[in-house]
């Protein structure tokens, strides 16, 4: 067989090398210029027991999603992998460990779950990482020596990775892994000799790998991320874990606070200060930040919260993947009370949108909701990202002489943005509150007051659509069959929409970062120019469906996915083909 | 020890317009004549004009209360915050601009009833923070209901029949949690309030001030006579530095105990920062 | 009833269908160790040389096996059984319980004392996966040597001069026989053979192999040096029955069993190439390799493990094709 593209899973347990085994593999194909995605799965939180998985696709052709379907499992753990072998394709293979001590039942073997459509390999897994490093560890290398010469892929490459990645380790250790990854090799080519093609010709430069992320931490240190506080949850806790090690080397903080509530607390605190602040949650977390979402409007104290969306309602599927959050993050909170929700769709947008998000934040006053997801937060992939590094970018508007004169914080004016100071700046001094006031700060709960001053901070989200991005228009402009999609299903979209254009069917897709505010026109132009609209998102209630439904007026496909899993490319082309025939009846 | 009458306060700030400490005052205050919450105003704006603190890096937050109304009264930047959040947000404040004096105000409800699960965390953290918590036993803004201080047996429009639980004692609790400035004043002694005050914003590190605040509109249990009847100042040559000697003062009940309960020189938050970071440049 | 068959060749899946069409409800579990959908043995040679296609090679798609309900693990060895608890064991360490258990694990090339050390330097040639590894290895070869016994190494070799390379012959004895009876061809199998361009070398055999630059150095006892781009050789052709060699399950060189293809263990059967039955006119128990014995005594092992009475009756002769040429072929020694 020769492959241009392959999707593997590793399957196992603490302890397995798992995530260790994506980074290799991963770090081995990236290295040659190939293009990865790695999406690991923690089933459970606590380590000890839980099942993990990291699934890497790799392809010499740029990769929007995780496709669909594996061509090999790895089951480091017989019993854990049996329920991954209906994601196998049709002629794809397994490999099982053939060494595992003590008898196996029959319903716990992985090798009794395979059909005849799918190959099952034997290694010895166990047995050759004991002979290796004298443990079972180095088991995934094992498997990985396997694998690389399954695939026809250059053990030197792999070999490099190693080293690299176990770079802090003594010498010895170094050894012991290789010599596990050649066991693994010398057995697959003993017992298997036939083996795959991988065209690597297309060889190319070396290619780097992130996550979402860590684009998002990365972009928001570069635009000038001074404070973070947070508090952990799956699986947004990485972000703040790059902003505790990286804030301080550059005279900035971050503090794991006692709650959600304090966090983004902290973050109000140090934005009223002055300072480029943050914060990074799931959905448990949302739900307890709103009240603060509110004071932020209120107040007009820029705030950005990025949440990380996981499986909900409530502590939900904190290992899963899903977009639920999307009416939170629009609607959630007491009284009229606007904020700008944005959803990256791919790493390159969680770094600029974060920018972004910061950059509107600081110039509106506003609170940024920045809707990331599980799957595209932890998933590594090769990207490109533009780099764009000012550490003391600021967007707040100050005040003019003239205005700091007779300050008014919230002074009326057309764009709805009033000027705005900081504590430790001379000139002027405020207090600030998320009681309704009048231009001073002061509470006041009159009626025109309260009108003037909601429609001041409705104003700024019209003003601020000049700052946004367009809308992205992608596929075939002369298309029928037009899809809207938001976040991290984008990918899949993609994918789908170009398993539709093999069959002969045309679609076109808009996608914006921006949730709210959009630009408007340019969706109404899309939608006008299409004559079925196909909305998929991964959620049970259609959420974003429902946003272009009333905002403006369509009556679209919906595809709702309540989603444990990145959505399947195949379903959605599965969808356009039913449109498409439909209206051609 | 000076005496007020309930209506005397609100007159003397009428007339304060013009007093020494007249650069930090603002709006005239809105509470009940005779509200405790006064003289801790009163000490605030002392205590700013004997450390001189300029407007523009002074900066007061509080959560909601009667108490929350500081900010609104004081010339600095202010922030009004949530109920039961101030502590977290000054904390922001604070990390983000170590160079800003930061206090803290809010009410016994405020500051351990919602927001009890922040205290603890800012006090063992020693951010550089003042926090003065204004306790009436009551939620005054809300108009009487039992606060988590309000005496057992205590009636209200939630407790009809009389509250059940027992109430919480701020004081102990700073010194459990680690706070290296622990005192408690009460509001008809206002030398004591501004000088502890002005104290505790000198002090590096979470500075604790548990001012007894009595409400006169709506608890008629813990009043300013109930609380003059059990008041004592601590005993002459009590220990500063002898935390569990503290929290034996602070336990007891007859008499409530005032004054200067502990202290302790040890690094704030900001120095560790500051040490941490240092590190990191070579 | 779960019906258990290890070996997923001609009487293995011949016995799991009979008994499925027998009995719908039976559980039948096949049980294979080659990667491979059960595909045609001797059909081998036509797909190297192209002359069908890699589907042609099988006995039924997937789509059949399901329908037939008859579940199959391709790719899976078993170990060890035993008889007593009614279990196998799988390489890994799978064990899985049988109500009626079927060996038909065939046979395969051996090496000998001499050989076996330079296996490494060896292509075997007997299952789909060695012709596929060959099938790749094909375009580059120009010449072999073959050293071996029996029909599929006759096979072979005609297979090898068909798709036209150099092919040189080693064998122990003084005639190319392949161990047919030399009745049927008349001592012209040689002579036919060194017609066809195929050299011959006789009573000798290989005694080492080194690898040299390209290829393959073979010397013989007779102290022949030959260079070669690829070397088959096997000393015996041997029942495959590691399996029970922890077992009570009587054997010789086979699985001894009766006419009713039964062990002497209860309800294990065995069948085709790895049994050894008694020949009434040898007056022995011989190994009847091949085919159509293969494909008669899955059937009839199937019919018996679902508790009928059948006999199986030796067949002698098939017909064999060699290059163009239709032969009558005896496969024992
Ligand atoms: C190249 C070649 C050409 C041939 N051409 C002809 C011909 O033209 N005419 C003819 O009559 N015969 C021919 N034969 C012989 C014929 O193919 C065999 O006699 C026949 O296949 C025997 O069938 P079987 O089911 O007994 O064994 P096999 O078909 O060999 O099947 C046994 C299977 O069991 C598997 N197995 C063994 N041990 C285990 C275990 N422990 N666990 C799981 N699985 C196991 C083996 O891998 C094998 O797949 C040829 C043989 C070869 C090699
Ligand atoms: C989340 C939330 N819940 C309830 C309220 C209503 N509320 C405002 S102040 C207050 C109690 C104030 O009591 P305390 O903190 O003791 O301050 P005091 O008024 O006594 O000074 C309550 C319950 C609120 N503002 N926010
Ligand atoms: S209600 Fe009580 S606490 Fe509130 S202002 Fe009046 S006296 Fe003070
Ligand atoms: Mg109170």
């Amino acid at each position: 067989m020769k492959y241009s593209e392959i999707t593997i899973r590793f399957c196992g347990i603490a302890g397995d090398g798992i995530v260790a085994s994506g980074k290799i593999l991963a770090g081995a194909c990236a290295n040659i210029g190939l293009h990865v995605m790695v999406n690991n799965i923690y089933s459970a939180e606590i380590r000890g027991l839980g099942k993990s998985s990291a699934t890497i696709r790799f392809s010499t052709e740029k990769l929007y999603s995780m496709g669909d379907g594996l061509d090999l499992l790895v089951g480091m753990m017989s019993k854990e992998s049996i329920i991954d072998l209906r994601d196998v394709k049709v002629g794809g293979n397994v490999i099982y460990d053939t060494s595992t001590i003590g008898d196996v039942a029959e319903e716990d073997s992985l090798a009794s779950h395979i059909t005849p459509e799918i190959q099952g390999h034997g290694l010895p897994i166990k047995k050759l990482a004991n002979e290796a490093t004298g443990t079972n560890q180095g088991k995934n290398l094992v498997a990985i020596g396997a694998i690389c010469y399954f695939y026809s892929l250059p053990p030197e490459m792999f070999i490099d990775q190693i080293r690299s990645v176990f770079a802090h380790k003594e010498e010895h250790i170094i050894d012991i892994n290789i010599k596990a990854f050649n066991l693994g090799y010398e057995y697959f080519r003993e017992n298997y000799p036939l083996n795959n093609q991988f065209e690597i010709d297309k060889r190319s430069e070396p290619r780097a790998l992130t996550s979402g992320n860590d684009a998002i931490a990365k972009g928001a240190i570069d635009c000038g991320l001074k404070f973070f506080a947070g508090y952990p949850i799956t699986p947004a806790t990485k972000i703040m874990e790059i902003a505790a090690k990286e804030l301080p080397k550059l005279g900035g903080w971050t503090l794991q606070m006692e709650d959600e509530i304090a966090a983004i607390g902290a973050v109000l605190g140090a934005w009223f200060a002055g300072k480029r602040a943050m914060t990074a949650t799931s959905g448990p977390g949302l739900s307890l930040m709103s009240e603060m979402i509110n004071m932020s409007v209120m107040a007009e104290i820029p705030t950005i919260i990025v949440n990380v969306q996981r499986g909900g309602p409530s502590t939900g599927l904190p290992t899963k993947v899903e977009q639920g959050d999307l009416n939170i993050a629009l609607y959630g909170g007491a009284g009229d009370s606007p904020r700008v929700v944005m959803a990256p769709t791919n790493s390159e947008e969680c770094y600029s949108g974060i920018q972004l998000a910061f950059d509107i934040a600081e110039k509106y006053q506003t609170p940024v909701i920045f809707l990331s997801d599980l799957f595209l937060g932890q998933r590594t992939e090769t990207v490109t990202i533009k780099e764009n590094i000012d550490r003391n970018r600021c967007t707040r508007k100050k005040p003019t002489p003239e205005q700091l004169e007779n300050f008014q914080r919230y002074q009326i004016t057309d764009d709805g943005v009033s000027p705005l100071i900081v504590p430790g700046e001379p000139g002027a001094v405020y207090s600030t509150t998320g009681l309704e006031h009048s231009v001073t700060g002061n509470p006041n709960y009159e009626e025109d007051v309260h009108s003037m001053m909601t429609a001041k901070r409705f104003r700024k989200f019209e003003s601020m659509v000049e700052d946004l991005p367009e809308a992205d228009i992608l596929g075939e402009e002369t298309a029928d069959i037009g899809i809207a999609g938001w976040g991290s299903t984008i990918g899949s979209i993609l994918e789908g929409m170009e398993i539709a254009k093999k069959q002969g069917v045309k679609t076109k897709l808009i996608k914006s970062i921006m949730i709210h505010p959009q630009h408007e026109d340019s969706f109404r132009k899309f939608f006008a120019s299409c004559k079925k609209i196909i909305v998929p998102e991964m959620n049970y209630q259609g959420q974003y469906a429902a946003l272009l439904k009333s905002r403006y007026g369509i009556k679209p496909i919906e595809i709702h996915i309540p989603s444990v899993n990145p959505v399947s490319p195949l379903k959605i082309a599965q969808k356009i083909m039913e449109t498409s025939s439909e209206l051609s009846q | 020890m000076s005496f007020l009458s309930k209506q005397t306060v609100l007159d003397e700030f009428k007339k304060a317009k013009e007093s020494k400490t007249k650069e930090w005052r603002d709006n005239l205050p809105t509470w009940c004549p005779g509200c405790g919450h006064f003289t801790g105003l009163h000490g605030l704006y002392e205590a700013a004009e004997r450390l001189n603190i300029p407007p523009k890096d002074f900066v007061v937050v509080s959560g909601i209360g009667c108490s929350g109304r500081f900010p609104f009264f004081i010339k600095g930047f202010g922030l009004h915050g949530l109920h039961g959040r101030a502590i977290p947000i000054a904390t922001g404040i604070k990390v983000a601009s170590p160079d800003l004096t930061v206090v803290v105000v809010g009410g016994d409800g405020d500051g351990v009833g919602i927001g009890g699960g922040h205290f603890p965390h800012a006090a063992r953290s020693n951010f550089n923070l003042t926090y003065i918590l204004l306790d009436n036993s009551i939620y005054g803004l809300t108009k009487g209901q039992i606060s988590p201080t309000s005496p057992m047996g205590m009636k209200s429009g939630t407790s009809p029949y009389g509250n059940i639980a027992r109430p919480l004692n701020p004081t102990t609790l700073a010194l459990a949690y680690g706070a290296t400035f622990v005192a408690r004043t009460f509001s008809r002694e206002r030398d004591m309030v501004s000088e502890l005050i002005t104290k505790a914003i000198q002090h590096k590190g979470f500075s604790f001030i548990h001012d007894l605040s009595p409400c006169v509109v709506f608890n008629k249990v813990v009043t300013y006579d109930s609380v003059n009847d059990a008041s004592a100042m601590l005993p002459e040559g009590h220990d500063i530095l002898d935390r569990s000697k503290a929290m034996t003062l602070a336990e007891s009940t007859e008499p409530i105990y005032q004054g200067l309960f502990f202290r302790e020189e040890v690094p704030s938050f900001d120095d560790h920062a500051k040490q941490v970071r240092d590190g990191l440049k070579d | 009833m779960k019906h258990v068959i290890i070996g997923a060749g001609v009487a293995g899946i011949t016995a799991a269908r009979t008994i499925k069409e027998q009995d719908r409800e039976a559980e039948v579990v096949v049980i294979g160790d080659e990667l491979f959908l059960p595909y045609k043995r001797y059909l081998l040679s036509e797909f190297l040389s192209n002359s069908i296609k890699r589907d042609e090679l099988l006995f039924f798609s997937i789509g059949m096996l399901k329908e037939l309900g008859i579940k199959l693990r391709k790719g899976e060895h078993v170990k060890t059984i035993e008889p007593l608890k009614k279990l196998i064991k799988l390489h890994h360490n799978e064990v899985m319980h049988y109500d009626k258990l079927l060996i038909a694990t065939g046979g395969s090339p051996s090496l000998g004392l001499v050989l076996r050390p330079y296996k490494k330097h060896i292509s075997f040639y007997s299952s789909l996966y060695d012709t596929l590894v060959l099938k790749e290895k094909l375009p580059e070869i120009r010449k072999c040597i073959v050293f071996g016994n029996g029909v599929s190494c006759l096979d072979l070799i005609c297979m090898l001069r068909n798709l036209g390379k150099q092919v040189t012959y080693i064998t122990k004895e003084e005639q190319a026989t392949f161990a047919l009876n030399e009745y049927d061809f008349e001592g012209e199998l040689h002579t036919f053979l060194e017609e066809k361009g195929i050299e011959i070398i006789t009573e000798d055999q290989i005694v080492l192999i080194e690898e040299s630059d390209n290829g393959y150095k073979v010397e013989t006892i007779q102290q022949k040096m030959l260079t070669t781009d690829i070397v088959f050789a096997w000393d015996y052709y041997k029942p495959n029955i590691a399996c029970i060699e922890d077992s009570a399950i009587e054997k010789k060189t086979g699985i001894l069993v009766n006419v009713r293809l039964e062990t002497s263990e209860k309800d294990i059967y065995a069948a085709g190439d790895c049994v050894e039955i008694y020949h009434p006119c040898l007056k022995n128990y011989w190994i009847n390799f091949g085919l159509p014995n293969a494909l008669e005594q899955g059937k009839i092992a199937g019919k018996n493990m679902l508790g009928q009475n059948e006999e199986y009756k030796i067949q002698e002769a098939i017909v064999f094709n060699l290059m163009g040429k239709s032969l009558k072929a005896r496969w024992w020694k």
